[in-house]
């Protein structure tokens, strides 16, 4: 019997970058040795470094250049029996979409070439910039065109690039967000008649908003139709999805709200692998050891970290701080963040390990602190947990839920002051926080555990297989009693 | 040339007589003054006795006009490249480099020039006797090529006074050579002195433009010149068309009815050479009218709209856009009733012209109706080349060429159409062909740049 082939499909992680999500990925492969896995990923950039070792179950990766379309000269009108005109068809979809209408998506597709982009035609076409003005008179009547324009042309020309990369051959389809790895899955879905299963760990269309919002050069309309952009591409992802998986209930509700019908919506949690993180704790005496486990960009916000451990300092002279993990993929931020220790004086106090095997840090961590402005359901909470570290963190993501919704241990985002006091709370009540690891060590072993994680993707993969059944334990049918392996509601 | 528009304008906007005097003056001398100094100096040259010798006159006219000729068609295509990369150049600010791309391109087209030059020459005057006259040829080939180089520069540079007193100095040069070869070699010492003449001009300018803008290392110019010959190869493309379409005319008539010095084929049709080197004169005040009014309108219009474009709404853009097409339509039409009046005033003394100058009326009228409408075409040309509408630039040169061209061919079996028709109507058809362009491109020019920003070469 011929081995299943699942395409992941992802967009600016795995494999490489490193991450939570890209974390994630790397132990379904490992963990399901008996799928082909073929990786169709979107970058922005040609010829990235890898960051992970293939598994040998990885068996193609193909990758596409976000902002390189396929070369493509003006078409008029598609050649081929029942292909129509291609802009007119392209229009008429984006039309629908910001309507709130469902797009013409079989329409759009079928009208394209795989290989062949419509991004050129989308600004050559004088029918386009007809429909551009139009669509600027009645959105942006205030502010300057070209604020529209570029938003038009940019967010278009990576749909359009997107809808026009073609899919490497696969049994199902499973992006690992929204956005235009899930559009990519869509059309590979539309193109081959295969199914299309939508995990999420952030919310993709959220988290994009809050970077739109952040964004300097993002400006006046600009935003808000980024932000819809975003929307409607998640919106018709959830809506055109065989099955939707989340990590976590709020998030399944974000993707109700968005369209997602009930019964192909499923939690499955994060896992891990347990035992590899229990590892024999060995107190330090003399100092408190306070962890930072992440990558050393902005997400994470270690300034914050940085000013939290200046605070600590001023109460607990003999504290320590680690941030464990790799500083190499935003290097001017960590070069920020070294400076910032240095001016704040505590770089003495202050390690950055770089890329260092975390178990080490763990065997003598007091606490682990978690200070991103977004995160999913962190991978590096369950890690400690099992290890049995309290953690304190900020409140993102599933992180309330993780930590019982404790507000001694939970701050808001960017609240350095309230990061400080819950890793002293940790630091003066170590009898209660030695029982609360104990709990949480037990949670994650009960919820959080890899096995159980790779158990449900592996049935959910053989439930999506050709000729599998048509539910599979864990699956759709199991949680939901979800559809027929690539079939429609 | 919108440059010296502007200062002119201001000298007009004083609103005085002697302002719009000064105005008028100063712009036909600085559009038209290197012409005027050269014609006058080659007139009175061609007064110098040697002249009266059998032949010289017809040997000196024919060699002039054809390397005129041959090195309009070969380097306007070139030039407009090297207009072109040198205007990028010091819109960057990079003065240096501009001076140095002017010191290697005037070398290249000095030293590409004579080898073309001897070849044409041993085609048309062969024979151990036409050896001086062959060298000469060449030497007056590469000297009016590097000209046209030097000028080109040198423009940027608004010191016109220096321009013109360099062509003063040149042509002075040219007078006392003449005087002093032609009695020896006859029409080739004539030759040799214009060369000279000429060569003297160009060095003049070359070095005028170096020592005010300096030199800065461009290694890559030539590599620089070749991509963007090919990046705006259309427009190398409407250089070419619109000198072959300038002189497709005459020289069919010098093939077919041209008179040459025994022993060369520099042949000349003078009927209708005079008629159209005067009917020519009368462009000179459109000219002038070009320069201060009708390019630095557009010019203005065009810059407004492309802010309009960055910045404003879209009701404004719009707005401008109609404004920058409806200011160009008048001023096309007020330059054209203003050289039209002078068309009709030139039509009208023909008949007294013609006595005095010594060519046939209905000719003249004829061709000045061509010079109309090529200053016409001209206009609509320049601003096509505002817009970057390279391509249909090209179009419209081209059919200029073909037309006159093919017009020509076909009147020369027809000895009985006037004289100069052919002409008329390319240059009148090709005019009605670029205006349609420039109208349909202003009318689309919003989407145009937003094309060409998004990274299309739309229309170049």
């Amino acid at each position: 019997m011929a081995r299943l082939r699942v395409c992941l499909v992802i967009e600016g992680s795995y494999p490489f970058i490193t991450g939570g999500v890209s974390s994630w990925v790397h132990e379904l492969i490992g963990g399901l040795a008996q799928i082909d896995f073929v990786l169709f990923t979107f970058s922005p950039e040609a010829d990235q470094k890898l960051r992970y070792t293939m598994p040998p179950n990885v068996v193609e990766h193909r990758d596409v250049v976000l902002t390189k379309g396929p070369a493509g000269a003006l078409r008029r009108r598609a050649r081929g029996p029942g292909r129509g005109d291609p802009v007119a068809g392209a229009l008429e979809s984006h039309v629908r979409m910001f309507a709130g209408a469902s797009p013409d998506l079989d329409g759009l597709i079928a009208s394209q070439s795989e290989g062949r982009g419509l991004h050129r035609d989308a600004v050559l076409d004088p029918r386009a910039w007809t429909f551009v003005g139009a669509q600027n008179r009645r959105r942006n009547p205030l502010y300057p065109f070209s604020d529209y324009f570029w938003a038009w042309k940019s967010s278009h020309d990576l749909i359009f690039n997107v809808l026009a990369a073609e899919p490497p051959e696969a049994d199902l389809y499973h992006s690992l967000s929204t956005g235009f790895a899930g559009l990519a899955a869509l059309a590979a879905k539309l193109r081959r008649g295969k199914p299309f299963l939508l995990t999420e760990h952030g919310l993709y269309h959220k988290e994009r908003e809050i970077e739109i919002r952040k964004a300097s050069f993002v400006r006046g309309y600009q935003r808000d139709m980024w932000t819809r952009v975003y929307n409607r591409i998640a919106s018709i992802c959830y809506k055109n999805a065989d099955l939707c998986t989340s990590l976590f209930e709020e998030n399944r509700r974000y993707q109700l709200e968005l369209g997602a019908l009930p019964e192909r919506t499923v939690v499955i949690p994060n896992g891990i692998d347990v035992a590899r993180y229990s590892v024999a704790r060995e107190k330090r005496e003399g100092a408190f050891h306070v962890g930072f486990v992440g990558r050393i960009v902005p997400i994470k916000d270690v300034k914050t970290f940085l000013i939290a451990a200046k605070l600590l300092l001023e109460r607990v002279p003999e504290a320590r701080f680690y941030l464990i993990g790799p500083d190499d993929e935003d290097e001017a931020y960590a070069a920020e963040c070294r400076r910032l220790a240095a001016d704040l004086k505590i770089d003495d106090r202050v390690e950055f390990t770089g890329r260092k095997d975390v178990l080490e840090y763990y065997r003598f961590l007091d606490v682990v602190v978690l200070t991103s402005v977004r995160e999913a359901q962190p991978l590096v909470i369950l890690e400690a947990y099992a290890a049995g570290i309290p953690c304190v963190s900020t409140d993102v993501g599933n992180v309330s839920e993780l930590l019982e919704g404790d507000r001694r241990l939970i701050a808001p985002v960017k609240d350095a002051g309230r990061i400080a006091d819950g890793i002293e709370y940790v630091l003066r009540h170590p009898q209660e926080m030695a029982e609360l690891a104990a709990k949480n060590r037990a949670r994650t072993i009960a919820v959080y555990e890899k096995r159980e994680l790779l158990a449900r993707y592996g049935a959910l993969y053989a439930g999506f297989a050709p000729g599998g059944p048509a539910g599979a334990p864990g699956g759709p049918a199991g949680a939901t009693g979800g559809p027929a392996p690539g079939g429609e509601a | 040339m919108a440059g010296i528009g502007f200062e002119l304008r201001r000298l007009m906007e004083t609103r005085t007589i002697s302002g719009f005097l000064g105005a008028a003056f100063s712009g036909t001398f600085i559009v038209a003054g290197p012409w005027i100094i050269s014609a006058a100096s080659v007139a009175a040259a061609q007064r110098l006795p040697f002249f009266a010798g059998e032949g010289v006159a017809l040997a000196f006219t024919g060699a002039m006009v054809w390397a005129f000729a041959l090195s309009l068609c070969a380097s306007s295509g070139p030039l407009y490249a090297f207009v072109r990369l040198s205007a990028d150049l010091v819109y960057d600010r990079r003065m240096g480099e501009a001076s140095t791309l002017l010191l290697k391109t005037a070398a290249i087209a000095a030293a590409a020039s004579l080898p073309l030059g001897a070849a044409a020459a041993a085609l048309l005057a062969p024979g151990a006797a036409n050896a001086p006259l062959r060298a000469a040829f060449a030497l007056l080939l590469a000297a009016v090529d590097t000209l046209w180089v030097a000028m080109m520069t040198v423009t940027v540079l608004r010191k016109y006074g220096l321009i013109l007193a360099s062509y003063g100095a040149g042509m002075l040069v040219m007078y006392f050579l003449a005087a002093r070869l032609g009695p020896v070699l006859g029409a080739a010492g004539g030759l040799f002195a214009l060369a000279a003449g000429y060569g003297l001009t160009a060095l003049l300018l070359v070095a005028i433009t170096v020592v005010s803008l300096g030199a800065a290392p461009y290694p890559r110019a030539l590599r620089g010149l070749l991509a963007c010959g090919w990046k705006c190869r259309n427009l190398v493309l409407s250089g070419f068309a619109y000198a072959v379409g300038t002189w497709a005319d005459k020289v069919v008539l010098w093939a077919f009815r041209g008179v040459a010095s025994p022993g060369t084929g520099f042949a000349v049709f003078p009927p209708y050479d005079t008629a159209f080197y005067y009917a020519n004169l009368g462009i000179i005040p459109g000219l002038v009218f070009f320069t201060l009014a009708t390019e630095t309108d557009f010019h203005l219009d065009l810059k407004r709209f492309l802010v309009f474009l960055a910045h404003r709404r879209q009701p404004d853009i719009e707005a401008a856009r109609v404004r920058l097409a409806r200011n160009s339509r008048i001023a096309i039409r007020d330059q054209s009733l203003f050289q039209g009046v002078v068309t009709v005033a030139l039509a009208l003394l023909a008949p007294a012209l013609s006595a005095g100058l010594g060519f046939s009326a209905p000719t003249f009228v004829v061709l000045v109706a061509a010079a109309f409408f090529q200053l016409v075409l001209l206009t609509a040309l320049n601003m096509l080349f505002y817009l970057e509408l390279y391509r249909d630039a090209a179009v419209s040169a081209l059919a200029f060429a073909f037309l006159n061209a093919g017009l020509s061919l076909g009147a020369a079996s027809h000895p009985v159409l006037p004289l100069g028709l052919p002409f008329l109507l390319a240059c009148a058809s090709a005019a009605a062909i670029a205006l349609a362009f420039l109208r349909r491109g202003l009318a689309a020019f919003d989407r145009i740049v937003y094309l060409r920003a998004s990274g299309e070469e739309f229309g170049r």
